[in-house]
């Protein structure tokens, strides 16, 4: 059943971008006129993905219709004649579903990511103009020490320590310590040996 | 030029190239060094159940390019280490298998049918030299039949297939991929339309980028180490956290009886191992010369097929799945005998058939000077191809990993079933902000890691509904190649909207399209 759904949105996700997206956001058709002869367009390449997307979806549309029909009459005949003979298909097949608890898992854990990258990329900035000298700017600092640090500690922390306290579902002081030794890790590798790389967030701040 | 001279360039490009330092008065050449610090690290996080080798690659390759920089001479280094990498990982999955019933890969399931019981007969030491040997057998194997039949599938692409059918032949590979990854040809083909899909957002030769709804940050495209980290290790690492979250942490307590002297394996053995260890490299190869059809396909039929053949040669005597070593063999030559063979699409056609294939084109791609795809086997007799000598610089490293695997692979394996012990769920939010710190530091704007995450949710998402997300990155690393070549086509056939169709073997590579798409539905629905 959830196949059938599946199945669905491709179709219509792939008719959608076909006839509705690419002709609005693609300036070039699928075949165009250039100096006296025809080329492919721009439009070309990213029409024959969203056929693919929808025929694909016509497909499992025809697979998941013929399952169906098949645990149908399979559940019939047992009801009518429960054989031994006749177990229920017990292999998983190609269904699987998404459910609510799927998507609550991953909107909350998307929101620690987001608030982790958010204290990455402010924590700097705040930091700098709370305790820094007076004028001091950030962007002038942020291949500084100990300023280029602050925002990926605190951030990078933050993240391993919230996403392992999700896992075992209990805060401890280790996660944090965790966290940290992954941090000082990374800065290790990637920060101290060379000068032209720079920890996030100190590239775009 | 001939082609000895190109094999010889290639080895001495390896073997005399940049000196990394000087031992007892030996200099040591640093693609050596790292073909064997990438094999070390390949069996470490082999060992290690929750990691694979793509992440290891996937997290040093930032490095690994920030140490060599965008220069032709950073090939050989990168590709040293990447290829130390996948072969480490691949004997390094059956230690957990063994030891402790947890394969460390996905390939090495088989593995613990037989590992297990033979580690808690107290013989896991007899079990993990079995699958040390079986593995480094059926890797050698496949590595030489790359070498010998890459180069000519190569130049016969070069040679009769013009742009329409390498247009046709990319398509083939592509549906071909939808069909045989996962369980559903539907899915797959969904899948690989996303990818394309992805691929052609910000890109194309109008002025204006398409696809971007007027977005600044979407104009530039996405950059392929955003989609491939973020569908492969961002995807699974929120899939495992949520996985351990439900069903809650377990711990690697069993204790291995070690009961047997520490010794080699008896001649006996060997030679009842032996013809396993064939078939399976045999089945291994072929599976693995194929696009996208993985280890653990090439594991169980080389599994299925040992036991069968033992079944009926010994029925008196102990089975598969009992513990006995003839197990053990036949499914590590067959998963091992896959990562060799993998590259046969690679460096003859371009095409990715598996993750690992899929670092080393992202890291072709990300230092330039190197196209895998049929060009590389360009030969020369006036002028020096230098993507050659790195093809043969790079099947000398293989035969170097090869080497290192023979002689030291068996004891660093044995000591690594400690590495069963790190608590996976520690691990894993490590290895998020390791992946998107990397992305950072190759890209330097944080809109990136925000498209990883992206592409992260999309990983996770097909996995749940039962979606493999590798036709996805497949599509997406040849996205841009299937334009250029159909624009190429196009032209060249005087603007023939039937280009596709335009001679025999075109019409034949479009005709298995087709079939493969609809037996492979047919297949699934019955």
């Amino acid at each position: 059943m959830a196949d059938r759904w599946l199945g669905l949105l491709a179709l219509a996700i792939g008719i959608l971008i076909l006839f509705v997206w690419i002709p609005l956001d693609v300036d070039t058709g699928i075949f165009e006129k250039a100096r006296r002869s025809v080329v492919l367009g721009d439009a070309f390449a990213p029409a024959v993905a969203a056929a693919l997307v929808a025929v694909g979806g016509c497909l499992l549309l025809l697979e998941s219709r013929t399952r169906l029909s098949r645990s149908v009459g399979r559940s019939t005949e047992q009801s009518a004649s429960p054989s031994p003979g006749l177990a229920p298909d017990s292999s998983p097949g190609p269904t699987a579903s998404l459910t609510l608890d799927n998507c609550s898992y991953l909107l909350a854990t998307l929101f620690v990511i987001a608030i982790s990258l958010l204290v990455m990329r402010y924590a700097g900035p705040v930091s700098v103009s709370l305790f820094g000298d007076d004028g001091a700017s950030y962007r002038l600092l942020r291949d500084t020490a100990p300023w280029k640090y602050v925002g990926f500690v605190a951030g990078g922390v933050m993240l391993v320590a919230a996403l392992i306290s999700r896992v075992e579902r209990r805060v401890r002081f280790r996660f944090l310590m965790i966290g940290l030794i992954a941090v000082l890790i990374l800065i290790a590798v990637y920060d101290l040996p060379f000068d032209d790389l720079l920890l996030p967030p100190n590239g775009d701040v | 030029m001939d082609w000895f001279d190109y094999v010889l360039l290639g080895v001495q490009a390896v073997f005399q190239g940049p000196v990394a330092f000087e031992l007892a008065g030996f200099a040591i050449p640093i693609s050596v060094l790292m073909v064997l610090s990438g094999f070390l690290l390949g069996i470490l996080v082999g060992s290690t159940p929750g990691l694979a080798g793509p992440m290891a690659m996937a997290i040093s390759l930032p490095i690994l390019i920030s140490v060599f920089g965008y220069h032709e001479s950073a090939l050989l280094p990168v590709f040293g280490f990447l290829i130390g990498v996948m072969k480490g990982a691949t004997v390094g999955g059956a230690v957990p298998a063994i030891l402790f019933n947890t394969p460390g890969t996905p390939d090495a399931y088989m593995t613990t049918l037989d590992g297990y019981p033979l580690a808690q007969r107290g013989e896991a030491n007899k079990a993990l030299r079995v699958a040390h040997i079986s593995s480094a057998s059926g890797d050698t194997f496949s590595d030489i039949v790359l070498i010998l039949c890459a180069p000519f599938l190569a130049i016969i692409v070069e040679r009769y297939l013009d742009l329409p059918e390498k247009t046709a032949l990319l398509l083939l590979s592509m549906a071909f991929i939808a069909s045989v990854i996962g369980r559903s040809a539907g899915k797959g083909l969904i899948s690989v339309g996303l990818g394309l899909l992805a691929a052609y957002v910000g890109t194309g030769e109008d002025f204006s980028p398409r696809l971007t709804f007027g977005s600044e940050a979407l104009a530039q495209g996405f950059s392929v180490a955003s989609a491939i980290l973020g569908v492969l290790i961002v995807g699974e690492v929120f899939k495992s956290m949520e996985d351990m979250r439900r069903d809650g942490i377990s711990s690697v307590n069993a204790r291995v009886k070690n009961s047997e002297r520490r010794r080699g394996l008896s001649v006996g053995l060997l030679r009842s191992i032996s013809p396993y260890i064939a078939r399976s490299a045999l089945i291994g190869t072929a599976i693995g010369a194929l696009p996208g059809v993985g280890s653990t396909l090439a594991a169980t039929l080389g599994y299925t097929t040992g036991k069968g053949r033992h079944a009926k040669l010994h029925p008196q005597k102990a089975q598969f799945g009992d513990g006995i070593p003839e197990g053990i063999a036949a499914t590590e030559a067959a998963n091992s005998s896959v990562s060799g063979a993998n590259l046969i699409p690679v460096l003859s056609l371009g095409i990715p058939g598996n993750a690992s294939a899929v670092f080393l084109i992202l890291a072709a791609d990300s230092i330039g000077g190197f196209n895998p795809g049929p060009s590389v086997f360009r030969f020369n007799a006036d002028t020096v191809n230098p993507e050659l000598v790195v093809a043969f610089g790079l099947f000398t490293m293989m035969m170097l990993a090869n080497l290192l695997n023979w002689t030291i692979g068996g004891r660093v394996m044995r000591a690594m079933g400690i590495m069963t012990r790190v608590p996976k769920h520690y691990l894993l939010p490590v290895i998020l902000l390791l992946t998107l710190t990397a992305i950072y530091i190759q890209e330097t704007r944080l809109v990136a890691v925000w498209f990883t995450i992206g592409f992260g949710v999309l990983g996770y998402l097909m996995r749940r509904i039962d979606m493999s997300p590798l036709p996805f990155v497949i599509a997406f690393i040849l996205g841009g190649r299937l334009e250029e070549t159909a624009r190429q086509a196009f032209s060249a056939t005087g603007s023939d909207p039937w280009f596709l169709f335009s001679s025999a073997t075109c019409i034949v590579f479009m005709g298995l399209t087709v079939l493969i798409l609809l037996l492979s539905a047919r297949s699934r629905r019955s």
